[in-house]
């Protein structure tokens, strides 16, 4: 699975050969402190195709947020590459930011002021209108609280005006880190829709998250990275039917079961529940093997893999260890 | 740019502890100008009549020292007194051992002179605009750092020298216009004060006065920006303000170890030269003036003198150099 080919201009829903609005090549970070040279991304090539929203998973410390922080030109790559709507960042990222909404890790704004007062100061500097800075409030549900002071807000109404902020400039990109952190199971519902609707209505979303279960409902394509290296990229349904698919096998004889498949070259393991996992897409060829050998099936089971198996394989070695530190 | 300004000029005015800082501008050379007013009201002829009698009970008639000052020179004033004439004799005799204080020096009260408040309460009102509004600057933008608010503009402007730059005019603006009000206030009302009270006035004054204060105002400028600048380089107001607290405490310490030429470098006498176009420091002078009994020449009365335009060379520099690394670090490095 590990080298799984980048989506090349691109692969989008449905097949629709589709514009890129995020591009990365060969892109490069190093971090030098006391203890050495640190790499926290290691030469990502990234292809994000425009419209729907865009997984982008990789354990913590595999550079997700660093690679978003380069491509808003908060932080400087190393090396490397980057585009955004077909131009060169940070040269030109003056010419595209108006496009590009974003949440960096958690959300941050004056604690002192107030969430309309915060969001006030954003939109006038870009020249939006402050009735913009209502109809973000209503978006995200925060009309009546808007007159709190930051510090007041609870961790999900900061995510929430947060992603208000994003929408001040009507962007064609979102891009999210972990937009659902701290949220309760309602909070993360609606963020969720929102993305969802966001992505329904046009806008691209880059959402990078490590819950995968959330990507699997709300993206149609995803990258996986880890150690700053791309691992995999492509349409969710393509990622999760890459690889062998299996079977699950319930028999009265393991043993025996297992090695009728043995000798008709399918190969089988047993899991703990004494049922046999039979690495084949063809349960007629199953059945068969079986009932040569008068073994009868009391189940059999295509197994189809979710997101998190396939990120675990992929990512199987890839806990935070030196390099990535953010 | 003039939008992202006036975002800051906002910002600025939303920040409660800008808003503490700019009251204390206001209050404290308010306060400072109450108690001159009261400090150097008139002398009652009743209160000048108790003086004079106290005066006379204290310093008794000084005519016999006075001649026994000119009759004996040398064991007044040494073997220069041979050198003295007998006019001159008679002044240094009547200054020094015939010394009867003034009504005035009895009661520790001058009359409101504007050129004797230039050079004190005047420089004193600076010097807490100048603090305040340094620390305006710094906490301003010390608290965009500490509360991660930098970056989310960042995503809004990408452009950072740009951001860095409506930062600092934001400050810039903001303390001049209080430095100028303050000022003006302050020297407007002791004008009045003096004119009411009818103090004579040296030719000139108004002038000097207005020439005080817009080098106050530059000054007072340069410190808000220098402020701003550093802790955009520190990116921590706490680290700014220690460092300016430590600095001070070092320089303090250097300069009395330091030849005392090195009072050349102290920021405060370099203020002051800006502020009254001139500050005059002491040297020890050679001991060639002790062995020849000679204070009396240039070399040996040991004054020393910073100009203006030295005085502001040298706080231009060094705020032109701290901006100028700040801005290009500002550029450079990531943003948290």
């Amino acid at each position: 699975m590990t080298g799984r080919p980048v989506v090349e201009r691109a692969v989008g829903t449905g097949g629709r050969v589709s514009e890129l609005v995020i591009e990365t090549h060969g892109l490069r970070k190093e971090f030098r402190d006391r203890r050495g040279l640190h790499v926290a991304v290691h030469g990502l090539d990234l292809a994000v195709p425009a419209g729907g929203v865009h997984g982008f998973l990789g354990p913590n410390g595999s550079g997700k947020t660093t690679t978003i922080r380069m491509l808003l030109g908060l932080a400087r790559a190393t090396r490397g590459r980057m585009r955004l709507f077909d131009h060169e960042v940070p040269q030109h990222l003056p010419d595209v930011v108006d496009r590009v909404g974003a949440v960096v890790e958690s959300p941050k704004f004056s604690p002192n002021l107030t969430g309309r007062r915060n969001l006030l100061l954003l939109s006038r500097s870009i020249g939006v209108p402050d009735t913009q800075v209502d109809a973000a409030l209503e978006t995200v549900g925060l009309v009546g609280r808007d007159a709190d002071r930051y510090r007041a807000y609870s961790l999900g109404m900061k995510q929430r005006l947060a992603i208000a902020a994003t929408l001040l400039k009507q962007p064609q990109l979102l891009i999210l880190d972990e937009p659902t952190n701290g949220l309760d199971p309602a909070g993360i519902r609606e963020i969720r829709e929102t993305i969802r609707d966001l992505g329904e209505q046009g806008v691209t979303v880059l959402l990078s998250s490590h819950i995968l279960a959330e990507v699997q409902q709300v993206c149609t394509s995803a990258t996986i990275i880890g150690r700053g290296r791309m691992l995999a990229s492509g349409h969710v349904d393509e990622l999760l039917d890459a690889g062998t698919p299996s079977h699950r096998v319930a028999v009265d004889d393991p043993a025996r079961a297992g090695a009728l498949l043995a000798a008709a070259g399918l190969p089988a393991t047993t899991d703990d529940d004494g049922r046999l996992r039979v690495e084949s897409d063809d349960p007629a060829a199953i059945t068969r093997a079986l009932a040569a050998g008068e073994v009868w099936l009391t189940e059999l089971t295509p197994l189809r893999r979710d997101l998190e198996s396939v990120f675990l394989e992929l990512t199987a070695g890839e806990a935070l260890g030196e390099e990535g530190a953010r | 740019m003039t939008r992202l300004l006036l975002v800051e000029l906002t910002r600025l005015r939303w920040r409660r502890a800008v808003v503490l800082l700019v009251l204390v501008a206001v209050v404290i050379p308010m306060v400072v100008l109450a108690v001159r007013a009261w400090d150097t009201r008139a002398v009652s002829d009743a209160e000048r009549a108790e003086v004079r009698a106290q005066i006379e009970r204290d310093f008794g008639v000084p005519d016999e020292v006075i001649a026994e000052c000119l009759a004996r020179p040398r064991q007044y004033f040494g073997p220069r007194a041979e050198r003295f004439t007998p006019e001159r004799l008679q002044r240094e005799c009547s200054r020094t051992v015939g010394f009867r204080p003034t009504v005035s020096d009895y009661v520790g009260r001058e009359p409101l002179t504007l050129r004797n408040e230039l050079t004190t309460s005047g420089f004193g009102v600076v010097a807490v605009l100048v603090v305040a509004m340094l620390l305006a600057g710094t906490t301003f933008v010390g608290h965009d750092w500490s509360s991660g608010s930098m970056s989310n503009q960042l995503l809004f402007e990408p452009r950072r020298l740009r951001v860095w730059a409506a930062k600092a005019v934001a400050v810039g603006l903001l303390s001049a216009l209080v430095a100028t009000v303050v000022l003006t206030v302050y020297w407007g009302a002791l004008g009045l004060i003096a004119s009411a009270r009818d103090v004579p006035q040296v030719d000139g004054i108004t002038g000097e006065v207005v020439e005080s204060v817009v080098w106050s105002v530059l000054l007072v400028t340069g410190a808000a920006v220098g402020g701003y600048a550093l802790t955009m380089l520190s990116r921590s107001t706490v680290f700014t303000v220690g460092v300016l607290f430590g600095v001070s405490i070092v320089s303090g310490v250097l300069l009395a170890a330091l030849p005392d030429g090195a009072v050349r470098w102290n920021p405060g006498t370099n203020a002051f030269a800006v502020v009254n176009d001139g500050a005059v420091y002491y040297v020890e002078p050679p001991p060639s003036c002790f062995v020849e009994q000679d204070f009396e020449s240039d070399e040996c009365r040991g004054e020393r003198e910073v100009t203006r335009t030295q005085g502001g060379l040298y706080l231009g520099g060094v705020l032109l150099l701290a901006g100028a690394w700040s801005a290009s670090s500002y550029r450079r490095r990531d943003v948290p």
